[in-house]
């Protein structure tokens, strides 16, 4: 089974009881809890929309990054809570600096990418075109957004647990949730998505 | 249906399709919705939207692979300057730039210093030029022939030695600087 970025909250409880257990950054510590976290990091740096290439220096600069600067005196528990924030921080770092191009190509590459295979089938075409709509809303929103429906409906980590690892109050998650959702359906509405 | 009450209603179906309502409010949208065709399909709508995205993000995710940080020998993490940064492939694409510029800025230089035909239809060659400004320049016409041989000469040095500070592309760098002495008609690229 795929390890998950839930935390347990018995063990979270545990180790905040045992302060000896934490390490500074401590190398053992960080490739154990890198070795559990870095596949669904990888995961949601995909679901962020980050293009192929820069998938693997944006993992390897997050692992720098905890090298370098991670949290001193922490748990595991929290290392991966800052893991998680740091990889988040830095695919919406990226989504900011490829809008502009985006902005520009990607009427482009939305043509060339919505031609049809000579082969395929109506169900093909329309699953093809449904996630042509879907990528394309997802595109238009606010990096800040599309975090938190990726970490919430994707990661599946509740709102308290997003609110632990963004450093903000779970109540300021939820509505900011309730807000992407309801953008995210606009921009299906507005790009002529007929979900009937 | 009031558009009043609707709005009312419609903050609440995203978290009415979470499952995190109370029971009596979970209720009270539930015989709401049963009533109104608009909310029914824009609750339809938020719950599509999400499954397609979810469907989008399970595809643009990879498979759970064994990823492995790089770090150096002596495991001394590099800084974070921006040239540690790049990547392999992003060194590459820049290299690969910079090749194509001065590849053109090369083939532009060609297409300018090839044999040009004058007015009374003979066709000048460069080496020709080049010998007769061994001699004084007489003419305004030979002065600026030779002047602008000189300035293009020079530009096409400094895209030798461009090339050649590149990694992987020395041997281009050798093939541009046999070219600028064959053309030049010098011994070598620069004074």
């Amino acid at each position: 089974m795929t390890a998950s970025l839930k935390v347990d909250e018995n063990a979270a409880a545990s180790e905040q009881h045992q302060p000896d257990a934490m390490a500074v950054p401590d190398q053992n510590l960080l490739q154990s809890v890198w070795k559990e976290a870095a596949p669904q990091l990888a995961r949601l740096i995909g679901a962020m929309g980050i293009s192929q290439g820069q998938r693997e220096d944006l993992l390897q600069d997050v692992y720098l990054a905890a090298w370098q600067k991670g949290p001193p005196g922490v748990s595991s528990v929290q290392l991966r809570r800052w893991l998680v924030r740091v990889t988040v921080n830095r695919c919406k770092l990226e989504q900011r600096r490829g809008s502009l191009w985006r902005a520009k190509w990607f009427p482009l590459a939305r043509m060339w990418s919505s031609r049809a295979s000579a082969d395929e089938t109506a169900a093909a075409s329309e699953n093809r075109e449904d996630r042509q709509f879907v990528q394309h809303a997802l595109k238009k929103l606010e990096p800040d957004a599309r975090s938190l429906l990726v970490l919430r409906y994707f990661m599946e980590l509740d709102s308290a647990e997003i609110g632990r690892i963004l450093e903000r109050p779970a109540a300021t998650i939820r509505g900011r949730l309730r807000q992407a959702r309801q953008q995210l359906a606009e921009e299906l509405k507005r790009a002529g998505y007929d979900h009937e | 249906m009031n558009s009043n009450l609707c709005s009312d209603f419609r903050e609440l179906l995203v978290d009415f399709a979470d499952g995190e309502l109370t029971a009596v409010e979970h209720r009270r949208v539930a015989d709401h919705l049963d009533v109104c065709p608009e909310c029914h399909a824009e609750l339809r709508l938020l719950e599509r939207s999400l499954e397609l995205a979810r469907q989008a993000w399970e595809q643009s995710a990879p498979v759970d692979t064994e990823i492995v940080p790089r770090l150096p020998a002596g495991g001394r993490a590099p800084s974070m300057s921006p040239a540690n940064r790049l990547s392999t492939r992003g060194r590459g694409a820049i290299a690969a730039g910079v090749a194509a510029c001065v590849f053109l800025v090369l083939w532009a230089s060609i297409a300018v210093l090839r044999p040009q035909p004058q007015p009374d239809g003979q066709v000048v060659d460069v080496a020709v030029v080049q010998q007769a400004t061994e001699s004084p320049l007489s003419t305004e016409r030979q002065i600026e022939r030779f002047i602008s041989l000189e300035v293009r000469s020079a530009r096409l040095a400094v895209a030798v030695d461009l090339l050649a500070s590149q990694p992987g592309l020395e041997d281009e760098a050798a093939r541009a600087e046999r070219y600028l002495v064959e053309i030049s008609g010098r011994t070598q690229a620069r004074p």
